[in-house]
């Protein structure tokens, strides 16, 4: 086994510095900006954020579209509901998931997939102290994951750049409903909306340097494609095929 | 000041040893155009070859020696002109490389690099001369040299050229930017790859129905004009500098 | 994985003869290489971009024993495990001792060069687990028991004839060779595996030091798959790939994605903070971070070549250069194609074994123009080639044939003196003139025939220019 302090003694040699050192500052890197200025920045990117919010919904959707998005603009809770139940419908879907993020809880979706006859799914397991049941639950809801059409998520970031939802794993918040199904919906108010992917990791930096960061950050755009057989644009490998954002407000 | 005052009126050609021992005519066509411009053309006697061959087969020392030779042969502060973006390059950029620990040798590089200029590059930059009134027949597609286009940054300069030849009609060619797989001694370690980059580019060219390939660089039109000889095309291979003097001369051929 | 470096010349002219091989090479061209084009050109701030991301890559890895401690730390305090391999053999105990502890029967992979390099897969046979690549491209050349063919596209050089054939074994059925079909029937064969594995080895793109975060790009959704569905996720990492901040993975992302596919961002980038929290609902308990070194110390040492150690593994100079394109990803002899392989598979490995490779280029220059982080590359095959040329990659034994050595000397005696230069060519003129034709030689013999079996050889002017211009001068 390679020991760390030989490892690091090897690179040091290599390197042709011979013991631990101070590094110098270089700005090419945000490395050296300090935890106060990282979250002064992020402050400043919410309120620029919210001020340009027309101009960033337009270069969102734009960019989102050309991703492969399927973008339903809607006034309130109640016809999100109506469009996230017409996709659903539109499919035939009976096995329909979703998150725990805290948007859905404002939209009324059990209702309204209750009138289609489908059942709502939540991806939530009641934890357990008992380390094996609490795999067990856990593992059943993956089954149950697997086994969904349609998985229906909150967003946490939308960025206008390129058209991107990111999304951060929590209680409440599982990966799987993004991914396992063939139909990904997620909802969102233009409220999450920053203008690019340097607002995005500075802020998922001080969520970090706050002690506030998650297990994962997925960063989504568009449906799971690949071009492995003779560079033929394929949409739909192992992720959705088919994706919706829903936008609220 | 007027233009005319600033354009200078002697340059020193650095014909290269391609030119020299295979393609003098080519050498002869670049005098021509210069001296139709008002120029007086020097050549430098002591002038052999810039040594790329050495320094892109690893031969750094051997490469070295004959480079400083370059260097006293092209002492002095006149223009140098050439007519290849791949000698250009050597002098221009890999002896920076080559002489990256010697800085008294690196200051020479530099005054002589700095005076050096392609030939394309020197009648339109410093000649500020992009349109020579030349006149022609026919149809030529442009292939544009690795060195002239990536190391020295040169893709305008022939192409507004040519396109100033009236009568000349320009057709582009699919993948015109692609090395014709010459490289020097690549050409014959690796045969299979270079012929097969050969052909492609040979293809490209034909298939755009022009009579006539046009390159910036002797060594790579002899890669070219040897594959059309082989395979018996009929295209027809010229060096910017020729289709220049042919226009631009008065009973119409280039000496 | 085995080094066959030494079959450069024969595998790439096998190949510039296989018509099926060449249309999928100019698919590279066309796609790959015209895609990246144009997403520097819809990128206003493109070269800023590209200057950012290299000063980023300069600076960790001029500190990188800085950034490694840091990047342990880190990954430990998010609750991951960090292993340092020196070698390969040590890369792979120790993941097989991760799968072997956990009872572990099947692994689900998503793409790793540096898997390719240690011989993952092959280890894990050996002891009786099931690897499955499950990058559509990787599961095809797995399928066919080859290595991958491009750094991005590892299976770019498969026919869906070929695909059909290798699906069609496994997944029996009818005969598919609808690209759409044959991915759906890999999709379907693949939804098990992602179910039943209880461990995913991937790959990492960047590991970000001051977070202990490791980040992923795919366009599949493997990645994703690989690093929540199973309770273990192993990752194994270059001991170059890492990034100071989080807040580096903009310039990072931006440039390696647009140089790899042309797109502005890949479907999925994946920021694994080590395992799942507690309270989450899904992800893996374990996080083993493997660092290996297996000879990038060797490129580290050296302070012209340590700037292959900036590389992205895009694939970006594979697409750009016309001596990949008809060679072919096999003949590189190794897991690393096209120029930066010609450059790091050497220094790794061994400069003898891969001495071919830094020749084969003609140093056209179009690898640099398309590297995200610029890296010299022609300059760093020309030190490798005056390494192998003058001996100092092995005193003891000079690479180059004696004759090229001797040929030089010669050369070097002849422009020397422009009297005897003139008199040199006066000579080889005579010597040509029984071979010519026209002035054109049309045979020459070895290893001179290798340029004339396919072009003739223009015959050394009987008067030089220097000749003509004297006389008209006077």
């Amino acid at each position: 086994m390679a020991d760390k302090q030989d490892f690091l003694r090897m690179v040091r040699t290599s390197l042709g510095v011979s013991e631990r050192r101070d590094i110098a500052r270089d700005d090419a890197t945000s490395f050296f900006l300090s935890k106060d200025e990282v979250s002064q920045a992020a402050d400043d990117i919410r309120a620029d954020a919210a001020e340009r919010r027309t101009e960033l919904i337009d270069e969102f959707i734009h960019r989102a579209t050309e991703a492969g998005w399927n973008i339903h603009r809607v006034a309130n809770f109640e016809d999100a509901a109506e469009e996230v139940t017409a996709v659903v419908r539109e499919h035939g879907a009976t096995a329909v998931m979703r998150s725990d993020h805290d948007i859905l809880n404002s939209v009324p979706l059990e209702s309204a997939l209750k009138a289609e006859g489908v059942d709502l799914e939540i991806a939530v397991r009641e934890p357990s102290d008992d380390a094996d049941e609490d795999l067990e639950r856990r593992l059943s809801l993956r089954e149950k994951s697997f086994d969904s059409e349609v998985g229906i998520t909150g967003v946490d970031f939308a960025v206008a750049e390129t058209g991107t939802v990111a999304m951060e794993p929590r209680a409440g918040s599982s990966r799987l409903v993004s991914l396992t199904p063939e139909v990904h919906i997620g909802v969102m108010t233009p409220e999450a909306i920053i203008p690019s992917l340097d607002e995005l990791f500075a802020l998922t930096r001080d969520h970090h340097l706050s002690g506030e960061h998650k297990g994962m950050i997925n960063l989504i755009t568009g449906p799971s494609r690949t071009a492995d057989i003779e560079a033929n644009l394929i949409i739909g490998v192992h992720g959705p095929r088919e994706v919706h954002l829903v936008i609220v407000g | 000041m007027t233009q005319s005052e600033q354009i200078p009126r002697r340059v020193l050609l650095f014909v290269t040893c391609t030119v020299d021992q295979l393609y003098p005519q080519i050498g002869e066509s670049v005098v021509n155009v210069l001296e139709r411009q008002g120029c007086e053309v020097d050549f430098p006697a002591g002038q052999t070859c810039c040594g790329q061959p050495a320094f892109n087969a690893g031969f750094t020392e051997d490469a070295k020696a004959v480079a400083r030779r370059f260097l006293d042969v092209f002492a002095g502060e006149d223009p140098i002109v050439v007519p290849s973006g791949s000698c250009g390059a050597m002098v221009r950029n890999f002896y920076l490389e080559l002489f990256h620990d010697e800085p008294e040798t690196l200051a020479k590089v530099r005054q002589v690099a700095g005076r050096l200029y392609e030939f394309s590059e020197f009648l339109v930059d410093v000649l500020h001369r992009d349109d020579l009134a030349a006149k022609m027949s026919g149809s030529a597609t442009y292939h544009q040299c690795c060195h002239l286009l990536r190391e020295l940054g040169i893709d305008a300069q022939p192409k507004s050229l040519l396109a100033s030849v009236e009568g000349l009609e320009m057709r582009e060619m699919e993948q015109s930017e692609v090395c014709c797989g010459f490289g020097g001694t690549f050409a014959v370690k690796f045969p299979e790859i270079s012929t097969a980059m050969l052909n492609d580019k040979l293809d490209y060219a034909i298939a755009t129905g022009a009579d006539t390939l046009v390159a910036g660089d002797a060594t790579c039109l002899m890669h070219l004009e040897g594959g059309v000889r082989k395979r018996g095309d009929t295209l027809q291979l010229k060096h910017l500098a020729q289709v220049l003097d042919e226009a631009t001369s008065t009973d119409g051929v280039a000496s | 994985m085995k080094v066959r470096t030494d079959e450069f010349k024969a595998r790439s002219a096998e190949t510039t003869k296989n018509p099926r091989r060449q249309a999928s090479l100019k698919l590279v061209y066309d796609g790959l290489h015209k895609g990246r084009i144009a997403a520097a050109e819809d990128t206003d701030d493109w070269e800023d971009q590209r200057d950012r991301a290299r000063a980023i890559k300069w600076h960790t890895i001029n500190n990188l024993d800085y950034y490694l401690d840091l990047l342990d730390k880190n990954v430990r305090a998010n609750g991951g495990n960090v292993y340092f391999a020196n070698d390969d053999a040590e890369a792979r105990d120790y993941v097989l001792g991760v799968a072997k502890a956990n009872n572990v029967k099947t692994v689900i992979k998503s793409k790793s060069m540096v898997s390719e390099e240690i011989g993952l897969n092959e280890a894990f046979e050996e002891a009786g687990i099931n690897p499955v690549e499950t990058d559509l491209g990787e599961y095809i050349i797995q399928l066919a028991k080859e290595a991958p063919y491009h750094l991005i596209a590892p299976a770019i050089h498969k026919t869906r004839e070929e695909i059909s054939d290798l699906i069609q074994e496994v997944a029996g059925g009818p005969r598919q060779e609808d690209p759409q079909d044959l991915t759906d029937t890999a999709r379907a064969l693949l939804r098990d595996e992602f179910r039943k594995a209880e461990m995913g080895v991937s790959g990492v793109n960047f590991a970000v030091a001051e977070t202990g975060s490791i980040a992923i790009v795919t366009n599949e959704g493997n990645g994703r798959m690989v690093t929540s569905a199973p309770r273990v996720h192993v990752a194994i990492v270059g001991m170059e790939k890492l990034i100071p901040s989080m807040q580096d993975l903009s310039t990072m992302l931006r440039v390696l994605i647009r140089s790899a596919t042309g797109q502005r961002i890949s479907s999925y980038v994946t920021v694994v903070n080590g395992p799942r929290k507690a309270g989450e609902e899904d992800g893996p308990d374990e996080f083993h971070l493997v660092i290996v070194n297996n000879g990038r110390e060797n490129l580290l040492k050296d302070a012209q070549l340590r700037e292959a150690m900036l590389c992205l593994r895009c694939g970006a100079c594979l697409n750009a250069c016309p001596v990949y394109r008809k060679a072919g990803g096999h003949a590189y002899g190794w897991v690393y194609p096209g120029p930066i392989g010609a450059i790091v598979t050497p220094v790794m490995t061994g400069k003898k074994v891969g001495r071919d490779l830094p020749f084969a280029s003609t140093l056209c220059g179009a690898c640099k123009d398309a590297c995200p982080v610029k890296i010299e590359l022609p300059t760093l095959l020309l030190r490798l080639r005056s390494d192998l040329a003058e001996g100092k990659a092995d005193p003891k034994e000079k690479s180059s044939p004696l004759l090229e050595r001797v040929s030089i000397k010669a050369w070097r005696f002849g422009v020397q003196s422009p009297m005897r230069f003139a008199l040199a060519g006066r000579l080889s003129s005579l010597m040509m003139a029984p071979l010519s034709r026209g002035g054109w030689v049309r045979w020459l013999p070895p290893p001179l025939s290798g340029w004339t079996k396919s072009r003739e050889f223009p015959r050394i002017a009987g008067k030089p220019f220097r000749a003509r211009f004297r006389k008209k001068q006077r």
